[in-house]
């Protein structure tokens, strides 16, 4: 008996450990970006880190190996490939620079000196030096991007601009700046004709769009209206003209006078848990979502904007946990950055192929309370699963619920004082993965 | 059994932290002059052996080798390019001396009335050229330029509060910044024959720095990790950020060298009561890793690397009311055996 009990415990056990495979590059990552053309992972590597500190790195997404790595500046920020594969674009924290690396020869190839107007001889006058905290490169340009100028301190732009042709365009946005929350994340939209930027504050809501001149940018409409109450650093990303943001509200932006909100993606992105993508291999919206320890990813309909599966990722042991950036590497491949908020972040490579979510210990990831119930039963854990049954213990439905999130109430007054049993199954109600007793008083 | 592990133990003890030597003398600061390969520490006034004094010591085994009583007790102290000369100033009297170190005898260079120096450079080239900060109580300041003693012509006077010079390696340039406040200000400046000459003042939240301005060669560094290339250029760049403050308790950053032995940026800093040398690298700006100093320390300043090993700074702990000097041997076979936990809350304040 004890010989079989433990044999399929370690069956169990093997299942689980093949659920999936994650790769760690343990390396203090601060900005993270998947090249399609090359099946590489890119890294700018934070000054922290002891052996690529300050560096652009190159991921084989197979083995997690570093490929190649280049010094490419003090406190690299943020990071932005070209569409055609061939540049990586980097903006830094502590050097008026952003620097254009050319992926084929692995150099620096391009330098955009942004401490242009810092001098004033003579007359005394302060002029901060200023640095690109945001910015984006255009679709299907490899010398063309947007953005902002900000100083070390303030929370003031002193500019957004337009570099193209080789040099930053004359006419910059300089107006409306100064107000507390100016549009620090930028988005080209509708085939490069206009920019939509947006606050990084959980507390405003502030889209402005700009129209893209031959030689510059101009301000055209700001939007105050569009609720979005988190959209903190991982800003705004693009689908054809369709606004994702952080907090799952879906932007309608083909009339980019009109932004009109169409939909959300209604995920329980906890803690600040903003690294999202829009999945090519999917044809859906993927956020991360969390329950305990357990992370995952969800799948949203981009028509109806509905959960409809959800992969099981890693656990992770942090109570204030992040996932800072989610690139989509294949339909069962992906990249995340993850670590504590306000701390380091490394990389985790995972590769979902085996991760039938049978393989998992549901049990452990259901919390049912109170059970006595008296009135409302609490169901709280693995996220999306698609049905909720109770049944007499003839057998007999008699309340069913879907459950589309982390935790759902259902009211069973209805019901008389007994023993019942509750059954939750998978997102094709094909699963049994809970199945437990329940009393009620 | 039991033996093995104790001694596996003191041995991982050792590895870890090295060996330091403690030299009980209340130094006011010390420079070491790999010319003579000997340390030099001013000393306080209220050392009861070697009161306000300047002391010649073997950089290892911290024996006093020389020392010559001075006037008073002395503030500042610095070294020519060629290190044949310490240059000091007192903290109250208005005069700047030198120290011949082969002859080991005192010569006064300068004079400023009633006036009071709050920082000096000479110049690289000619130790005879002497660059000074003067001022009256605060205001106003002057930047002067001193040949073999005299004053020339062309001075200049900032319209805000200038503490530290930093220098240009062929003795061309002047940097001028406020080390002492938040400001951001600084002003470059043109040497000329009969003096000094600016057209420029900077505003420049970029290159901020507290504390002394120190030189890795033409680029200038200060306790806040900011590296500036002040003299490549008309215009004054930020090069790096040294993330110190992101391993180190608040406000706990003590001395800071570029060491050219280590080809890197050396912090001495405290965390949780401990003190650590933490190194960057001097081409790339990483961290590379950090030491756990082998004594507990409250108060760490000054920092002078000896060679690839030894190290010298000044401390005092929690007990002693005086400062002294702790020679320190990091452990061998290894550069640096620690990665210190990054102080989380320091993210948001990476600039202030």
């Amino acid at each position: 008996m004890k010989i079989k009990i433990l044999l399929i415990t370690f069956m169990i056990m093997s299942l689980f450990a093949q659920a999936q495979e994650c790769i760690s590059v343990d390396h203090f990552s601060r900005d993270i970006e998947y090249n399609h053309h090359r099946d590489k992972l890119y890294a700018l590597i934070e000054s922290l880190d002891i052996e690529f500190g300050n560096r652009l790195i190159e991921i084989d997404v197979q083995t997690g190996i570093i490929v190649r790595s280049l010094f490419v500046g003090s406190n690299p920020y943020t990071l932005h490939l070209t569409t055609d594969g061939n540049y990586a674009w980097i903006s830094f924290l502590s050097i008026p620079y952003l620097k254009r690396v050319n992926l084929n020869t692995f150099e620096i190839d391009k330098e955009i000196f942004l401490g242009f107007t810092r001098r004033y001889p003579n007359d005394g006058q302060r002029n901060p030096n200023i640095y690109s905290n945001n910015f984006n490169v255009f679709p299907n340009q490899n010398n063309m991007l947007v953005s902002g100028l900000k100083t070390v301190t303030s929370s003031s732009f002193e500019s957004i601009f337009l570099y193209k042709n080789d040099s930053i365009q004359p006419i910059e946005i300089t107006q409306g700046l100064n107000y507390s929350y100016p549009p620090t994340c930028f988005e080209p939209i509708i085939n490069n004709q206009f920019i939509i930027g947006h606050i990084e504050s959980n507390w405003e809501s502030i889209f402005t769009s700009m129209k893209v001149l031959d030689d510059g940018l101009e301000n055209f409409q700001a939007f105050d209206q569009l609720n979005t109450p988190d959209t903190r650093r991982n800003w705004i990303k693009v689908h054809h003209d369709t606004l994702i943001i952080a907090d799952g509200t879906v932007i309608d932006a083909r009339d980019a006078s009109d932004l009109k909100t169409i939909g959300k993606c209604e995920n329980q992105i906890i803690n600040d848990r903003y690294g999202f993508a829009y999945s090519e291999f999917h044809d859906a919206y993927v956020y991360p979502n969390a329950y305990g320890s357990a992370v995952y990813l969800t799948f949203y309909d981009k028509h109806t904007y509905e959960a409809y599966d959800s992969v099981y990722i890693l656990n992770y042991p942090h109570n204030i946990m992040m996932i800072s950036q989610l690139e989509i590497l294949g339909p069962d491949k992906f990249a995340i950055e993850i670590g504590k908020d306000y701390g380091l972040f490394s990389i985790k490579i995972i590769d979902t192929y085996a991760n039938d979510i049978q393989d998992i210990g549901f049990d452990e990831k259901i919390d049912v309370y109170p059970n006595p119930v008296f009135d409302v039963l609490t169901i709280e854990g693995y996220p999306l699963s698609k049905e909720i049954n109770i049944y007499d213990l003839s057998g007999q439905l008699l309340l069913s619920s879907n459950y589309g999130g982390f935790k759902v109430d259902i009211n069973v007054e209805s019901l008389k004082p007994g023993t019942y049993i509750l059954k939750i199954r998978d997102r094709d109600s094909s699963t049994l993965i809970y199945n437990q007793k329940i009393i009620l008083q | 059994m039991k033996k093995i592990l104790l001694f596996s133990l003191l041995f991982i003890a050792s590895f870890a932290f090295g060996q330091s030597l403690i030299v009980h003398i209340d130094a006011e600061t010390l420079l070491f002059n790999k010319s003579f390969n000997k340390l030099y520490v001013a000393v306080n006034e209220n050392d009861p052996s070697y009161p306000n004094s300047i002391l010649e010591l073997n950089p290892y085994t911290g024996e006093v080798l020389r020392s010559i009583a001075l006037s008073s007790s002395l503030k500042e102290m610095k070294q020519s390019g060629d290190h044949s000369t310490l240059f000091f100033t007192y903290k109250n009297e208005s005069k700047l001396d030198k120290l011949d170190i082969e002859s080991f005898e005192i010569y006064t260079i300068l004079e400023v009335g009633e006036l009071s120096i709050t920082d000096f450079h000479s110049s690289p080239i000619d130790k005879d050229i002497i660059f000074i900060i003067t001022s009256d109580n605060g205001y106003p300041i002057h930047v002067k330029m001193y040949k073999n003693g005299v004053l020339q012509a062309k001075s200049f006077q900032p319209n805000t509060m200038m503490t530290e010079i930093g220098m240009k390696s062929d003795g061309s340039q002047l940097y001028l910044h406020n080390g002492g406040s938040t400001a951001f200000d600084g002003f470059l400046l043109d040497v000329v024959e009969d003096g000094i000459i600016t057209d420029s003042i900077i505003w420049d939240e970029m290159i901020r720095s507290f504390g002394p301005i120190k030189n890795n060669n033409d680029l200038l560094y200060g306790s806040s990790g900011c590296v500036i290339d002040a003299f490549s250029d008309s215009i004054i760049m930020p090069v790096a950020r040294l993330e110190v403050y992101r391993v180190a308790d608040h406000n706990s950053i003590g001395g800071y060298t570029f060491s050219t032995i280590h080809n890197a940026y050396i912090f001495v800093h405290e965390v949780n009561d401990k003190g650590y040398l933490s190194f960057f690298h001097g081409d790339f700006y990483n961290y590379l890793g950090s030491i756990e100093l082998a004594t507990h320390n409250v108060y760490l300043r000054e920092l002078e690397v000896i060679d690839e090993n030894h190290f010298v700074l000044i401390t005092r702990t929690a007990k002693a009311d005086s400062r002294h000097i702790l020679f320190f041997e990091a452990p061998d076979h290894i550069k640096y055996p620690l990665q210190l936990k990054v102080n989380e809350e320091s993210y948001d304040d990476r600039w202030n």
